[in-house]
């Protein structure tokens, strides 16, 4: 498995795909690179545009203008190959209610290479289904049938799973199971693309990310890249923070303050040395009490509510 | 051809016990019901009431097995033109990457593998009536009988699809079921019952089916026609409702 996702070191390339539904667009000339091998998170605010780009890469429905490729190949002139490889579960897997779990798979496996039959038992054993695979899915709660989705999948033996919401309806238990079992899957090579409107998930789970607004991919990188590509910021634990506030209200080297717990967050102009050592001495000579000055981590959550409430304003 | 998705296909609707039992009600049910009300009423009074069984009665239950198979082939039609859109499988299934093309082809033989044991069952079943409430009529012979099975076979299959194809292209189950009885029910003996339509009554599938009926009787058209014209109709009924569920299956967003 891992030699086949080590085969394309890009799994999903698109390159100014658009999708428009008469006037609204809901994918704009979306650049997206994911490499193989990772969880990559496609963050979003609902109505972002996140499903509707799943569903032209899956060719649920075609795209307007714009190139994409799926496991190197391009889509959709070879999306039967492409997609041989990729399990998906868009907006929340259906079933046939009468049929059981197990007589689902079979349905799906059919539609899959001819060894996929075999995987149907590995798989539901791998979603911990196996006890309940042959009860009809009409009585089957809704994080059962998120398993019964992913095992699903699985019967692709796939390189690449892409999850729109995969986390919608489970309970927090079902959450954590569900953060493990995805870091399963990219520790057996294969890559994870899954799309969210929760920050922290994709925060907790992933190791990428892109964030999208309007149908535009505003960013993308590490989590980590991403959460430190905002402007420059400090907290500064001082006795007094009134005080402190007050006497940096003109300094040139603060763009903008306020207060936290037991002190100030900063978000700096400037962020040299020598700012932070000035503004460090400015309150000390104005008898605020400075016990701590350190870079302030900015969450995911942070740099998405500042890139997307950006874009509104540029609307 | 995929025997698997073939198969997957017998699957889903073996499965769906209720709709099985229906189809059976309409069909072995509707015969039985016949044939036994019948012999009731020669039994409660033989010299009224002729045996139940025989040709001409068995030409009777015919009829009915034709219009009650026809509506029960609707219905399995369309549940099977509908029901991976409806329940949202056949997003699941096209993400796979199979082409939608194959998807909907496979349903075509697994739908004749469910339904034509339902409608032989019927027809052995009215077969067998016809022999054991014979009495002293005259029986068919195995020729008409043959003939008649496949007349019955072929009526009730054309409607499974074009309830099938109607239903890809619709969509809905029940405005699909709604539209088709209203055509077979109405408007369609409305249709050839105007004379002032002439030989284009000829593309009524009522007017193909009454004229490759084996046997007289029934109310089911006045409008003569050759043969190959007949069999040309018929095909034409199949192929085109067939292939414009195929071109909805391929186009529509999933």
């Amino acid at each position: 498995m891992a030699e086949a996702a080590q085969g394309h070191s890009l799994v999903i390339e698109t390159s100014g795909l658009t999708k428009r539904f008469g006037e609204r667009t809901a994918v704009d000339h979306a650049d997206l690179q994911v490499p193989a091998g990772v969880a990559f998170g496609f963050l979003g605010p609902n109505g972002a545009g996140k499903t509707t780009l799943i569903r032209v890469l899956l060719g649920l429905t075609a795209a307007t203008e714009g190139e994409m490729k799926i496991l190197g190949m391009p889509v959709p002139a070879r999306r039967h190959e492409a997609l041989a490889r990729v399990g998906a579960i868009v907006e929340e897997p259906r079933f046939h209610g009468h049929l059981t779990g197990r007589e689902n798979l079979v349905v799906a496996a059919a539609c899959r290479d001819a060894a996929a039959e075999s995987r149907i038992g590995p798989s539901l054993e791998r979603v911990g289904l196996t006890d309940r695979a042959d009860e009809r899915v009409k009585s089957y709660s809704m994080g059962m049938r998120q398993r019964l989705g992913i095992a699903r999948c699985l019967l692709a033996d796939p390189e690449l799973l892409i999850l729109d919401e995969p986390t919608n309806g489970l309970d927090p238990a079902g959450i954590i199971e569900f953060r493990e079992f995805v870091r399963s899957i990219v520790d057996d090579g294969r890559t994870v693309f899954l799309s969210s409107h929760l920050l922290d998930e994709v925060e907790k789970i992933c190791d990428m990310a892109a964030i999208v607004d309007h149908g535009k991919i505003l960013m993308a990188g590490t989590v980590a890249e991403i959460a430190a590509g905002g402007q420059p910021t400090i907290s500064v634990g001082v006795d007094d923070p009134t005080l402190a506030e007050r006497v940096l209200l003109d300094h040139p080297a603060v763009a903008e303050s306020g207060e936290i717990a037991g002190g100030l967050r900063l978000v700096l102009a400037d962020s040299s040395n020598a700012a932070v050592a000035d503004i460090t001495r400015k309150l000390v000579e104005a008898g605020v009490g400075v016990y701590r000055v350190e870079p302030a981590r900015v969450t995911l959550e942070e740099r998405f509510l500042e890139v997307t409430s950006r874009l509104g304003t540029d609307e | 051809m995929n025997g698997r998705l073939i198969s997957a296909e017998v699957l889903r609707l073996r499965k769906s016990r209720a709709l099985v039992i229906w189809l059976t009600v309409l069909t072995t049910g509707a015969v039985t019901a016949f044939f036994l009300i019948a012999q009731g009423f020669h039994i409660n009074n033989s010299a009224q009431n002729g045996p139940a069984g025989g040709a001409v009665n068995f030409r009777h239950a015919l009829m009915i097995l034709s219009i009650l198979g026809s509506v029960a082939a609707t219905i399995l039609g369309t549940n099977v033109g509908t029901s991976d859109v409806t329940s949202g499988v056949f997003r699941d299934l096209v993400v796979t990457g199979i082409s939608r093309l194959r998807l909907y082809l496979a349903r075509v033989p697994g739908l004749l593998a469910v339904w034509l044991p339902i409608i032989l069952l019927a027809y052995v079943v009215a077969t067998v009536f016809n022999f054991a409430f014979a009495g002293n009529l005259r029986t068919l012979g195995a020729t008409a009988i043959i003939k008649d099975g496949l007349w019955v076979v072929a009526v009730t299959s054309i409607a499974l699809m074009v309830a099938m194809g109607l239903a890809a292209l619709i969509g809905s189950r029940g405005i699909t079921i709604g539209i088709l009885l209203g055509w077979q029910l109405a408007i369609s003996p409305l249709l050839g019952a105007i004379s002032v339509l002439g030989v284009t009554r000829e593309v009524l599938l009522e007017s193909a089916t009454a004229r490759v009926q084996p046997f007289t009787g029934g109310d089911r058209g006045t409008i003569t026609m050759s043969l190959i014209a007949a069999i040309v109709v018929l095909l034409c009924w199949v192929a085109v409702p067939l292939a414009i569920g195929a071109w909805r299956t391929t186009t529509r967003d999933a």
